[in-house]
């Protein structure tokens, strides 16, 4: 049984490896735009908007709020960035519902590369509203100069709690599906599975709203 | 290893290139097409706030122009009232002159009518009398009213009283050959002629000439005319006093309708 779907290969030569991960990935971000394209290439500006549109002005809409209810600013500047953070993880934990699918997020590399995007979105979003010397200043000064190797082990350790929680809980859910398919084949997995399809979507909201609250504490003034 | 870092480094690439591809076909789009119904809504909005302002506006001016036609209305209904209370007053008027012109006119009808009656009623009564006066004379003393009429004048010649002498006289000095004109309904016989023109020529004046004339009109009587006065004895003094009684009556009947 393999931990992670980076130990399904599909191709490697050299250190390049084209395995489970990558292509999943693909799968999803294939399915993400094309969705996106079939339904914005004819978007109506009246009252009267296919279904399509409805979904995702929604999903827009209520990434919209989630990220001015956290970071009390204006979404536009952020949304791109949280929302497919959020978009991503969930499409790929939904899709692990389809039979033979891996979800590109029970890999630690996956998250670990989600983690990294948002370790380095932090100060360029924060850099980017206050300056660097204000940013620095707040984010790895506070409360006193003394604290700054402290505060760089906060930003690393909160990078990998983000990947391990996230990697964790997708692994683990995968993992006790495929034990529980062993053991009891019949009924626990369907629940499990169900389950597991909750934990996913609350696994990406949680991991999209503590993106945005780093975000939030590096571009706010307090 | 859990962690490839060629992996890393590829998710890393895929989740950039994710994020650029879906703010491309998605949050663009789908931002810019909530903006753009926002904007027209906030224009059909402002258009419809426009329109409510219009409508406001006309509101007044229609609440103005019913206020005023209803002031109009008013007005009319003032003048139409006091046209017409001019016209009753006018109408009652011509009801009243033309009422008063119908009663005159009824009034002198009603008189005529009585006068009418009067004379018939004094005709008929003439003429039941004579013929009654007639017959009774005839029936009981074989007498003729008539010659008995000239009779009852020829004694009243014999009989005038001072007045009438007085006039006499003074008539004859005046014209002693004057014309005596003896008027009768009746003819009257040669012998009566010739006493009653004794009786003038005695009472009167002996030069004085009779003539005799018949009048259909003379309602049954004699007459004796002179210049200046006359004698009579006829059934018109005693007629004429019944036609006045009867008038009388009628008159007071009248005043009771």
């Amino acid at each position: 049984m393999n931990l992670t779907p980076d130990q399904t290969i599909f191709w490697q030569r050299g250190i390049v490896t084209i395995n489970a991960t990558i292509v999943f990935t693909w799968l999803v971000m294939a399915l993400l735009v094309l969705g996106s394209w079939l339904v914005t290439r004819r978007l109506s500006a009246s009252t009267k908007i296919s279904p399509g549109q409805n979904l995702l002005e929604v999903v827009v809409v209520g990434i919209g709020n989630q990220i001015e209810e956290v970071s009390q600013q204006k979404p536009e500047p952020y949304i791109s960035f949280v929302g497919t953070l959020f978009i991503f993880i969930a499409v790929s934990n939904l899709l692990s519902i389809v039979p033979g699918y891996q979800p590109p997020t029970g890999s630690l590399s996956t998250t670990a590369a989600l983690a990294i995007c948002v370790f380095f979105a932090i100060p360029i979003y924060g850099i980017k509203k206050q300056g660097f010397s204000r940013y620095f200043k707040q984010y790895y000064l506070q409360p006193t100069p003394f604290m700054l190797p402290f505060n760089i082990i906060s930003r690393f350790s909160n990078t990998i709690s983000l990947s391990v929680r996230l990697f964790g809980n997708v692994m683990s859910g995968t993992m006790i599906a495929a034990i529980l398919l062993s053991i009891a084949p019949l009924f626990f997995p369907i629940i499990m599975q169900a389950m597991g399809l909750l934990t996913g979507l609350i696994q990406a909201y949680i991991f999209a709203i503590l993106s945005m609250v780093f975000i939030a504490a590096a571009t706010t003034n307090n | 290893m859990l962690i490839d870092p060629f992996v890393v480094i590829a998710q890393i690439i895929n989740f950039l290139i994710l994020v650029a591809l879906l703010k491309h076909f998605l949050y663009k789009p789908i931002t810019q097409a909530m903006l753009a119904r926002s904007q027209r809504i906030e224009r059909q909005l402002a258009a419809a706030a426009s329109k409510e302002q219009d409508a406001d506006v006309e509101k007044g001016l229609y609440l103005q122009k019913q206020q005023e036609l209803e002031a109009q209305k008013k007005q009319w209904l003032e003048q139409a009232r006091q046209e017409v209370e001019q016209e009753k007053i006018k109408l009652r008027q011509e009801a009243e002159t033309e009422v008063n012109v119908l009663q005159e006119q009824w009034h002198e009808n009603m008189i005529c009518d009585r006068h009418k009656f009067a004379v018939q009623t004094r005709d008929r009564l003439t003429k039941q009398v004579t013929f009654t006066a007639r017959k009774a004379l005839t029936d009981l003393a074989k007498a003729s009213l008539e010659d008995e009429i000239v009779e009852t004048f020829i004694d009243r010649l014999y009989h005038l009283d001072s007045l009438q002498t007085e006039i006499i006289d003074s008539t004859a000095i005046l014209d002693p050959q004057h014309i005596v004109s003896i008027r009768s309904s009746f003819k009257i016989s040669s012998e009566k002629k010739e006493r009653l023109t004794t009786a003038i020529k005695e009472q009167i004046s002996a030069k004085a000439e009779v003539q005799f004339e018949t009048k259909d009109d003379f309602i049954c009587g004699i007459e004796l005319r002179d210049r200046g006065y006359k004698i009579s004895w006829n059934l018109e003094h005693y007629l004429t006093e019944l036609e006045t009684e009867t008038s009388k009556v009628l008159a007071e009947n009248t005043i009771a309708i």
